[in-house]
């Protein structure tokens, strides 16, 4: 393809912030949290994107290619540039020139490394050329002519400084990697500047091309203040105050109390009544909703009834016996068709969310437990177009005598704003006692009759509490626990939400039975994809 | 029986990508049979294909699924105008006849068909026919190799253990990238540049599988698109048809991996 292939806009293509997010780390091998900038001091016409070591903040403001241009413009910062490099004796207009061509110099990196987006960026450079900030001769205008000089080098310009400019970066094009050497370039270009008496407009500068960072990612200020602080927003952080010890949200009520045992992997029995699970719910017992009953369902051709009386297809093994029978004089079954039937198997899937102080752990913007709401709405929406019958709980524990167990929403309830409203009130606190939640879920799904029954725990940590200090035990327990549960009939699986946290899990719920969710942004569709997955069990 | 239409008739083409071979032929040596495990389309078939030519053994392939009964695989019986006919499953051909049997996907099938591999998958090396009242003995070259791709199974559907621990495994990924650009340029007669570009875009893809994709862009995949290319279709295009718009039905992931394409395209 020819290099100067005009970039085709891909106008109306939006990209969501996953999409970007998910650009962003197939090109920079790194993963950052894109999100949108809000609260921005600045006008659309000077507001840039900010680029942080967890994340880039883009104004939404812009077309799709701007913001893939941002996403490219990003990348090309994590893979090449230094970050926060001490700014020395620089003057503003020092850094600003610096920072040019350190933008230039990454920029064509990057394109060397990934060619095709060559035209994405040379688009961006023209319109910022077009679109110069100040009037020609100004320091904006000419910073924006020379970074595309330095981009496309068909662009004729008479201009000495720019020219000089260009020169000076082709000189050095062999040895970008070298970012001393440019560096250099860019404290001759500024002195050009000082002597032919051009000023910079320290308050309204901002980079001549709208997809590239402020800058700030690179230098180290020793103030803060000047620089853009401009803040982000994230889902709001309801969990950020943990609840102290013992004391649960006014509208929450306690239900009752169960007591289990736990196992003791050094003595290698129960112990007897050892944990208290406390049962909590938001709503007062008499408003949970009643059981629905299952209606029959479409068909499903993943059903094969066979020896049935009629049906699409012939039972080749029954018709085989039918006439063996009959030739050998005896009257045989004449079923001898097979036919899709309806499907027996609804499921019924208890969701059970780990409610512990790390759940109040900020991943990619958000915490953990906002996250862990949202995929158990997803889950919830997901099973109920399959008639499955969900519940959601949760779980923390502070010692063996408080197990606090949420009932967040019950098998066959139908209210999707009900369980919207128990995920508002909840706050994670206190530890992990995954054995003793385990133990009272699989309780709970012991009481449903319909189909298969799963139990998915969907945690970011090991098993642990502060009365226990043999780091071995609670896994062991949990590990008993399960094995319980799946003598019972039931499903356990896990979802760890964390990448350390996921070979531990592994340990207690099998490897087949673990999935590690590394980025919380593909937490709802691993969580989709698991419910399709339990559909074909 | 003879198994000639079973036999390769040349050499498949296998690029090996470490010491796979001798494995396999240690393995074969002493008749283990073999989980092969791999991402889709990593090469794991035509490796059998090419064993099986390198021993010299006919190879009768056989896809599993949900559906499949034991009957499909030990066989059953038929009518014919005399009466009824035994017919041989695929398994009890390759096991009566001596053939390596490689049955695709083998987690598809539910595990109360997986249980007829037992008998032959130890060392009893026998296939019960219970409805005709046989027992085969296994065939001295007869052998069993399974697939299956850990990757998007979850804990509902996998391998009971006593079927798992019949099987000795050899493990397989996509190839490196110097390996697979060869692969590539030869199976899609495409030039190693263009090759190499092809490669490194997968390479990409596969980054993402910790973002949502269930599996990266395979080898395969980059086949199917290469011959596009080759056959004259713009390479933008047959990206977006082999790859990008096949792989996945997430808008996010198919438009991310459409930037990634036009990215390292140029
Ligand atoms: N090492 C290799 N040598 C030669 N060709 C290879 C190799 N690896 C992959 N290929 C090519 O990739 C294609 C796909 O591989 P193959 O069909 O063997 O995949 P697979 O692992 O069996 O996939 P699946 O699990 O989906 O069946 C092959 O047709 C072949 O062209
Ligand atoms: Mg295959």
């Amino acid at each position: 393809m020819p290099a100067s292939a005009e970039y085709a806009a891909s106008g109306s293509t939006t990209r969501s912030l996953d999409a970007l997010a998910h650009v962003l780390e197939a090109l920079a091998g790194r993963s950052l949290s894109v999100q949108w900038l809000t609260d921005d001091p600045g006008s659309s016409a000077t507001s840039r994107p900010i680029l942080r070591a967890d994340a880039v903040l883009l104004p939404p403001s812009g077309s799709p290619d701007q913001h893939l241009a941002a996403i490219a413009h990003a990348a090309a910062h994590l893979l090449f540039s230094r970050p926060a490099q001490a700014t020395g004796k620089l003057k503003p207009m020092g850094i600003a020139m610096a920072s040019a061509i350190e933008d230039a110099r990454v920029e064509h990196l990057l394109i060397k490394r990934y060619p095709g987006l060559r035209a994405l960026l040379l688009q961006q450079a023209r319109i910022a050329c077009q679109q110069a900030q100040g009037p020609d001769g100004s320091f904006a205008d000419l910073v924006a002519r020379l970074n595309l000089a330095l981009l496309d080098p068909s662009y004729a310009t008479d201009d000495y400084w720019v020219s000089k400019g260009r020169q000076l970066f082709n000189a050095h094009e062999s040895s970008l990697d070298d970012h001393a050497t440019l560096r250099n370039v860019a404290s001759v270009l500024a002195n050009d500047l000082g002597q032919m008496r051009v000023r910079m407009n320290l308050q309204g500068y901002a980079v001549p091309c709208r997809h590239g960072d402020d800058n700030s990612y690179l230098w180290q200020y020793e103030h803060t203040s000047e620089h853009s602080l401009a803040s982000v927003d994230t889902a709001p952080t309801r969990a950020g105050t943990p609840a102290g010890a013992g004391d649960t949200t006014p509208q929450a009520q306690e239900l009752a109390r169960y007591s289990y045992p736990e196992w003791d992997y050094r003595l290698d029995r129960h112990r007897q009544r050892w944990t208290t699970v406390i049962e909590r719910a938001f709503v007062a017992p008499a408003m949970r909703a009643p059981r629905v009953s299952i209606r029959p369902t479409a068909l499903d051709h993943r059903v094969r009834l066979r020896r049935q009386w009629e049906g699409e297809d012939i039972d080749l093994d029954a018709a085989t016996e039918l006439m063996i029978d009959r030739r050998t004089g005896s009257l045989g079954d004449a079923r001898i068709h097979r036919r899709s039937g309806r499907s027996p198997r609804h499921h019924s899937l208890l969701l059970l969310l780990d409610l512990s102080t790390s759940a109040n752990d900020v991943v990619d913007g958000r915490t953990v437990l906002s996250l862990e709401c949202q995929a158990a709405l997803a889950l919830v929406a997901a099973a109920r177009a399959n008639r499955d019958r969900v519940a959601v709980h949760g779980f923390s524990s502070n010692t063996r005598e408080q197990v606090d167990y949420w009932r967040l929403s019950e098998f066959g309830s139908a209210e999707p704003a009900a369980l919207e409203l128990s995920l508002a009130s909840v706050r994670a606190c206190h530890s992990t006692r995954i054995g003793a939640a385990i133990r009272h879920a699989a309780a709970n799904l012991s009481t449903e009759h319909h189909g298969s029954r799963h139990l998915v725990l969907l945690s970011d940590g090991e098993a642990s509490d502060v009365d226990v200090f043999d780091t071995n035990y609670l896994r062991e327990d949990a590990a008993a626990a399960v094995r319980e549960a799946r003598r019972a009939g039931i499903h356990v699986f896990c979802l760890a939400l964390d990448s350390q946290a996921g070979p531990a899990l592994g340990r207690i719920f099998g490897h087949g039975n673990t999935r590690s969710v590394l980025r919380p942004s593909a937490l709802p569709l691993a969580l989709r994809q698991l419910h399709e997955q339990l559909g074909r069990a | 029986m003879d198994l000639s239409d079973y036999r390769l008739s040349a050499e498949p083409y296998y690029r090996p990508v470490g010491h796979e071979i001798a494995l396999y032929e240690h393995a074969y040596a002493h008749r283990l049979p073999l989980i092969l495990k791999g991402p889709t389309g990593c090469g794991k078939t035509r490796f059998v294909e090419y064993m099986a030519w390198r021993l010299g053994k006919p190879l009768i392939t056989l896809a599993c699924n949900e559906d499949m009964t034991a009957a499909d695989l030990v066989g059953r019986f038929l009518l014919d105008a005399d009466g009824t006919r035994w017919h041989d499953g695929p398994l009890t051909v390759a096991a009566r006849y001596g053939a390596i049997c490689y049955l695709d996907e083998v987690v598809e099938a539910r595990q109360d068909t997986t249980v007829v591999i037992h008998p032959l998958t130890d060392t009893r090396r026998n296939l019960p026919l219970e409805r005709k009242g046989e027992v085969v003995h296994a065939h001295p070259d007869f052998q069993l190799v399974v697939s299956y791709n850990p990757g998007y199974q979850s804990g509902a559907k996998s391998l009971k253990p006593s079927t798992r621990q019949r099987f000795a495994a050899l493990e397989f990924d996509y190839p490196d990238a110097a390996a697979e650009i060869e692969i590539l340029a030869h199976e899609a007669r495409i030039d190693r540049t263009l090759a190499a570009t092809l490669v490194d875009i997968a390479r990409h893809s596969r980054a993402l599988r910790t973002r949502g994709l269930d599996e990266g862009i395979s080898t395969r995949m980059l086949i199917y698109a290469g011959v596009l290319i080759r056959d004259g279709l713009p390479a933008a295009e047959s990206c977006h048809m082999a790859m990008t718009s096949a792989i996945t039905d997430d808008p996010d992931l198919r438009q991310a991996l459409q930037d990634i394409v036009n990215a390292c395209l140029g």
